[in-house]
Parts: structure tokens; sequence; C-alpha cells
């Protein structure tokens, strides 16, 4: 536990490496366990952290009072709007058609909470699922090193701009499906359920998948996500660390 | 043209600045400690920068300025009130967090350990985990806004996740 790993540790998990390092490291924390259970302790650290200090959206009262509500608030959000619209012209039809279901979000969203309360404990402080969220494309598979399997199944932006990744874990133990975002470099589940394959069926209609999917459904709709990115757009965040 | 009490500032400013507002806030209530005192501190930063807007290099980063300028206001505040150490307003975060969904998920004995955790290390350590931790801040961010090496970041930045794991999960050292 010497300072320079403490540094190393730290460049790393703030994204902070350069390509090689990173990649050496990885490939480290695939053999050290104690190194990875360090990692994987400090990187709930900061997911808690994180938590504990949350982003607060600013509200119209408190522009008022910072003298700042003469600001464009609505053309950012119609030039986001904008710009998202811009950023997929290319995006299959398939995909666009597959648009997020309504449901009763404000119920199913407490059902979330309570399934990922119960989801394998400390999967986001993996270090392995971290990877595998962050360099594996859609549709490709990595093990997770606990007998798992993960496959991202798409990508899609939230409506508070976070990337996000649906994903399935095979293997060891029941199949799962859940969602994960990342903010601040690393991924956090905002939703796992049991089961819940979700795959679009070629018609572009899912198949039909009880309360779990209903429940990932949830999870789309408390997002705010927007239509799946496109195979090249997935490519080059993948390429740009999500950034 | 200098009228000091309202200088102009333009809407693409005064975009850039709202859209920045609530990482500054995150940074602030970190900084600060609770979430009065951290929506406090985001109105005397604001204030500051749109009175001195002209010290604002464009072409320079409009957050890392402001980002600047909240923790000198926040490090003179204590210095002139003469606090030390003052305890996290506990209750006061937790209604920040108020029904997000993370804070519902983790736990609420889990976030008071944390943030109790967080509260006990010293400002420069505080300081960097929001700027880097919170905000995403690069390095070379970090550095720029504390006014540090990018090594001093670095190394800064592990002693205080060593310090949060140590506090947080009774690590020694």
């Amino acid at each position: 536990m010497t300072g320079d790993n403490d540094e190393r540790i730290t460049a790393w998990l703030d994204g902070q490496m350069s390509g090689a390092d990173a990649a050496a490291f990885e490939a480290e924390l695939e053999s050290d366990e104690a190194l990875a259970e360090e990692v994987a302790r400090l990187t709930e650290n900061d997911a808690r952290l994180k938590a504990a200090i949350p982003e607060v959206p600013v509200n119209e009262a408190m522009l008022a009072k910072l003298g700042l509500r003469n600001a464009d608030v609505v053309d950012f959000a119609a030039a986001k709007a904008a710009r998202d619209q811009r950023m997929r012209p290319n995006a299959p039809s398939a995909m666009t058609r597959w648009r997020w279901p309504a449901v009763g979000a404000a119920l199913a969203a407490s059902l979330v909470i309570v399934m990922v309360s119960k989801g394998p404990s400390g999967l986001e402080g993996q270090t392995s699922f971290q990877i595998a969220m962050t360099v594996t494309p859609s549709g490709s598979s990595r093990a997770i090193g606990d007998g798992r399997t993960a496959t991202p199944r798409l990508s899609f932006a939230a409506g508070d701009g976070r990337y996000c990744r649906e994903f399935s874990l095979t293997g060891q133990g029941k199949p799962q499906s859940g969602i994960a975002c990342r903010a601040d470099a690393r991924w956090t589940i905002e939703a796992i359920v049991n089961g819940g394959d979700r795959s679009p069926a070629p018609d572009g209609i899912r198949t039909a998948g009880g309360d779990d999917t209903t429940a990932l459904d949830a999870a789309y709709q408390r997002l705010a996500a927007k239509d799946p990115i496109s195979g090249d757009d997935e490519k080059r965040l993948i390429l740009k660390g999500w950034k | 043209m200098s009228n000091p009490e309202h200088t102009p500032v333009s809407a693409d400013v005064r975009n850039r600045i709202v859209a920045f507002l609530p990482r500054l806030r995150r940074f602030c209530v970190a900084v600060a400690g609770n979430a009065d005192a951290g929506d406090d501190l985001v109105q005397s930063t604001v204030e500051r920068a749109l009175v001195r807007i002209d010290q604002w290099q464009e072409g320079t980063s409009l957050e890392s300025w402001m980002f600047r300028i909240a923790r000198n206001m926040h490090i003179d505040a204590v210095r002139s009130a003469s606090k030390r150490g003052a305890p996290l307003d506990i209750d006061a975060a937790a209604h920040v967090v108020g029904e997000d969904g993370l804070a519902i998920l983790e736990g609420r004995s889990d976030l008071a350990a944390v943030q109790a955790a967080f509260a006990t290390l010293p400002e420069e350590q505080r300081s960097l985990l929001a700027l880097v931790v919170l905000n995403g801040a690069s390095y070379r961010e970090a550095a720029d806004v504390l006014g540090i090496p990018m090594g001093t970041v670095m190394s800064r930045l592990a002693r205080a996740r060593r310090a949060l794991d140590a506090a947080t999960n009774g690590q020694a050292g």
C-alpha cells in the first residue's frame, strides 16, 4: 500500500491515466485481488460521497434570488433538443421506432428502488463491471470476474444529460437486467431486475416481460431516456471515454 | 462604461453561469458543509462574479474562475469568523438530498457516515474531492482552481481518499 500505488489508484479512478497506463493498471486489477478490492472499496466511497452530496437542480426562485432569472433557460432546452436531433440523423429506423413505453411511472419507480436495494451487492463497486460498461460495445460480452458476464444491450442519453446503458448479467445465479448511468466517470446502477430480457423483436415490438420489465420501463421513464444511440455514435463514445 | 455595481453581462455569459449553477452549488454545499451555508456561498459567489465579470478573461474557463471565487470566499468567511471544524449539518444535507433516488438507495446511515467522514477532512482535501469526485473536474482544472501543481493534485487526492476511507470504513491508514 505504497503512496505511489495510492496515486495510481486515484489517477485511474479519476480517468486521468494515459491509455497505456490505464491498460497496464487494469491488467494488474485482473490478477491482483487485494488491489482490486481496494479499488472497489474506494470506488464505493466515491459513489457514497456523490450520493451524500448530489447535484441539485436550480429552481426559478434561486435564479431570481441570484438575479439570473432573465437567462434564457428555455432556449437552452430548445437548443439541446435541436442538437440531440441533429446528432442522430442516421439512427436505424428500428431503433427510433422503439420508444420507451409510458407506464405508471411513479408507482413503478418505487418498485425499482426496492429492487435496486436488493440488487447484487457492490456490483457497481466492482471494477470489472465499471470497465465492462465503459469499453464493451452493445451486443458484446465481457466477463466481470465473479463468474458472471455483462452484456450491454444498448446505450442512450438520459434527460439530465448522462449516458446510460442497459445491460444483462448472465452466468452464475439468475440472469438479470439493469440500467447503469455514467456521471463523474463512474457507472451508477439505476435499476436492476431479475430476468427482464427486453430485446426488441424484429418488428420493433417488445415481447411481454411481466413485472420485471415494467420496472425497467419505469427507470427509463424516470431517466427521461432519449432514443437509443446508434452503433457508430456509441463507438465514438467508447473511444472518447463517454465524454 | 464602468459601473462596478452593474457591469453589463452578456446573455451568453449569463447563460453559461446558469448552466453552471448546479455544479457550483454542489461544490459550495460540499465546501461549506451544509445546504444553507452552501446556498449562501453560491449567492455571494455569483454576486461577486457578476460585479467583477470584467476580471474574467474570455477564452479562459469561466467555471474555474467561479470555483476559485467560491473557494476564496469560503476561506475568507471561515477565517474572519474564526470558525474551525464546523460540524456538518446532517439534517440540512439530508434536506438537499431530498427524495433523490440515490439517497434512498444508499440508505441514510451510509450517507450520514460519509457526510461525517467528509466533514472531518481539511478544507484543501474537501475542495479537491468536491472538484474532482463530485464535479468531474480534470486534474488540470483542479490545479488551476486551487493554484497548485498537477502532481500535488494527485498526491493530495490520494491522501484525501485514504483519509475518507479511514474515517468511513475504519481502515487504519
